[in-house]
């Protein structure tokens, strides 16, 4: 395991690159989610990225920029600046994983960035977990969630401002305060108007794993890309997931699935 | 590839800190500018998480300090994050690693006095570093100390409340009970999962890994008594809408059981209002550095830091400290 810094166009991006001691059978760049949910899932994953690394799956996780350990202010970054830096990070692992074959793998906003960058990158393989198939709600639950704070942690009586004030804000080109991140207009812009299944990864194979519970807009996007040719696997799986509860450790059919899937699809070839 | 970089005077830099078969992942951050004194401060991250923290805390922290003449190191603790393994840690391993980074930073940087800054667990590990002196630190800033062993969880537990009597007191104390009977019909279904969930915490909590949990609650049960004998300079900071604040009030300090207003030298005391656990927001996050940084600047001239918040830390009584140095 070697954790370092790389670029993107002069910007200090941090990096863990878990390398199998063996010539490693699969690269993969970990596309890490926004906010609390890079928080609270930052130790699962890195774990799990150390399990793989004993499968023989190379792992890059990093962060992208004005993120964790990655330079830049919260305020910097936004969903552009998140798939440059995605894409950034897929150059590296090229360059240290020469001749390998190489997947992306993101989950919930990271999801939505890997599908964003990988009809631009190309890689052999895509997975998929719990995508933000609905920016806009998913904007809504964000400022909700901040709402939820103020009257659960600090314990006041009535939100300071309303969602329709902090949306106003945004809307006026101010910064909003996102649990002491900065959440910027550009951002919230670039999310609302983002459509990364515009571009489907003809020729990648995907496997997409959605909550049972998130329905129709996820199948609807899968069957779509299905249409325009590319491989995909949709499955929908009925477990709790630790962004929506508290409970320990990864969700196991989530990662059961993958790496039976990963397997699959090098045994195809 | 780097390990280091540079920006406006500081340097950060990536370190392996070597700690026998668990290495442990760090991330150096060097000062812009030369003090008269080299002061180092160590973060210890809180509960069971990585160097940079909800919100980045921990690296604002680190520039913050080294743009004021500071070292400061953060690292991730054995077998999680970015260290080498992986592995369910205890207090005594997270206890054993902070005593390790201690001891690297202290001969990598050459310091000539370190303080450690902690947050929630972080603050209770950094008590725990004054045991018997071992580590002859030069003092300590605590930030939402875990002091209550009824507050104690673990990953295993999903972080739950595991103390379920705790929680159904501090529960009926939030009160509207009338208003929850009277609504039973209409959330049924809301009150069927809560219900199961108190159970599922109730067995885990009372079946497998108690002994953890045990030793956890002990270590933690024990910081009151470490901060009544510690000698060194010492600064509370709550956030005043955080739960530690109103338990440290009220179940380990209560009427200044622990003596602290008696000490020489009483702990100071700051709480941040409106402030939070981690202090999640832009005017927190800003005050909490400038307590920090106001409260350390003294050390950089040999000279002992001082209170910089003494009505709001005396108003709320958190310790009954007196004012006067």
């Amino acid at each position: 395991m070697e954790a370092f810094y790389f670029s993107n166009n002069g910007a200090r991006l941090f990096g863990v690159l878990h390398r199998p001691a063996e010539t490693p059978r699969l690269g993969l760049a970990f596309c890490c989610p926004y906010g609390q949910e890079m928080v609270s899932s930052y130790a699962r994953f890195s774990r799990w990225a150390k399990l793989l690394e004993q499968e023989g799956i190379a792992v890059l996780r990093f962060h992208y920029g004005g993120t964790g350990e990655s330079a830049g202010s919260s305020g910097d970054f936004s969903f552009e600046s998140a798939c440059a830096d995605t894409e950034a990070a897929v150059i590296c692992l090229r360059e240290r994983l020469a001749g390998t074959p190489l997947g992306l793998f993101g989950y919930r906003f990271g999801a939505t960035v890997a599908a964003r960058v990988a009809s631009r990158v190309r890689p052999d393989m895509l997975v998929l977990w719990a995508p933000v198939v609905d920016p806009a709600a998913y904007l809504r639950e964000l400022l909700r969630l901040r709402l939820t704070k103020e009257l659960v942690h600090q314990r006041q009586g009535h939100v300071k401002v309303t969602r329709r004030e902090l949306v106003e804000q945004l809307e006026a080109g101010q910064c909003i305060d996102l649990f002491g991140d900065d959440l910027s207009p550009v951002f919230y812009s670039q999310l609302l108007e983002a459509n990364p299944w515009a571009e489907p990864p003809v020729g990648v194979k995907v496997l997409w794993l959605a909550r049972a519970q998130e329905g129709r807009p996820g199948a609807d996007k899968a069957r779509h890309w299905q249409q325009v040719q590319v491989a995909i696997d949709y499955r929908a799986i009925p477990e709790i997931v630790f962004w929506e509860e508290d409970p320990p450790g990864l969700p196991e059919r989530f990662t059961q699935e993958t790496a039976a899937w990963l397997q699959k699809v090098q045994a195809q070839g | 590839m780097a390990a280091k970089s540079a920006g406006a005077g500081m340097t950060t830099e990536l370190v392996t800190i070597p700690n026998g078969r668990w290495p442990l992942h760090g991330v150096l951050h060097r000062p812009a500018h030369t003090a008269q004194r080299r002061v180092g401060v160590l973060i210890v991250q809180e509960s069971y998480n990585t160097k940079f923290g909800p919100h980045r805390i921990f690296v604002r922290l680190g520039e913050a300090l080294s743009q004021g003449g500071f070292h400061a190191l953060r690292y991730d603790n054995r077998g999680t994050c970015d260290s080498e393994g992986f592995l369910d840690i205890t207090f005594e391993d997270r206890l054993a690693d902070s005593e390790t980074a201690l001891a690297y930073f202290r001969e990598s940087c050459q310091l000539e006095a370190v303080i450690v800054w902690g947050l929630c667990m972080g603050a209770t590990v950094a008590a725990h570093l004054t045991r018997g002196r071992r580590t002859g630190i030069d003092g300590l800033v605590l930030c939402s100390i875990l002091a209550d062993p009824r507050d104690a969880s673990l990953p295993q537990l999903g972080y739950a409340n595991v103390d379920v009597g705790e929680f159904l007191k501090d529960s009926w104390r939030r009160g509207d009970w009338w208003g929850k009977v009277r609504r039973v019909g209409q959330r049924f279904s809301h009150y069927r999962r809560v219900l199961g969930r108190l159970a599922v915490v109730w067995v885990r909590a009372h079946v497998s890994p108690k002994s953890e949990l045990a030793r956890l609650r002990a270590a933690i049960q024990q910081v009151g008594r470490l901060l009544a004998r510690y000698e060194g300079p010492c600064l509370l900071i709550f956030g005043e809408k955080d739960e530690t604040l109103a338990h440290f009030q009220e179940r380990v300090n209560p009427g200044d059981r622990l003596g602290l207003a008696r000490k020489p030298r009483p702990p100071d005391v700051v709480i941040i209002g409106e402030g939070d656990h981690t202090f999640a927001s832009r005017e927190q996050m800003t005050e909490l550095l400038r307590v920090t940084l106001d409260w350390l600047t003294p050390l950089q001239h040999g000279r002992r830091p001082a209170m910089v918040n003494r009505d709001r830390g005396v108003g709320h009584g958190v310790s009954a400290a007196p004012v006067a140095e």
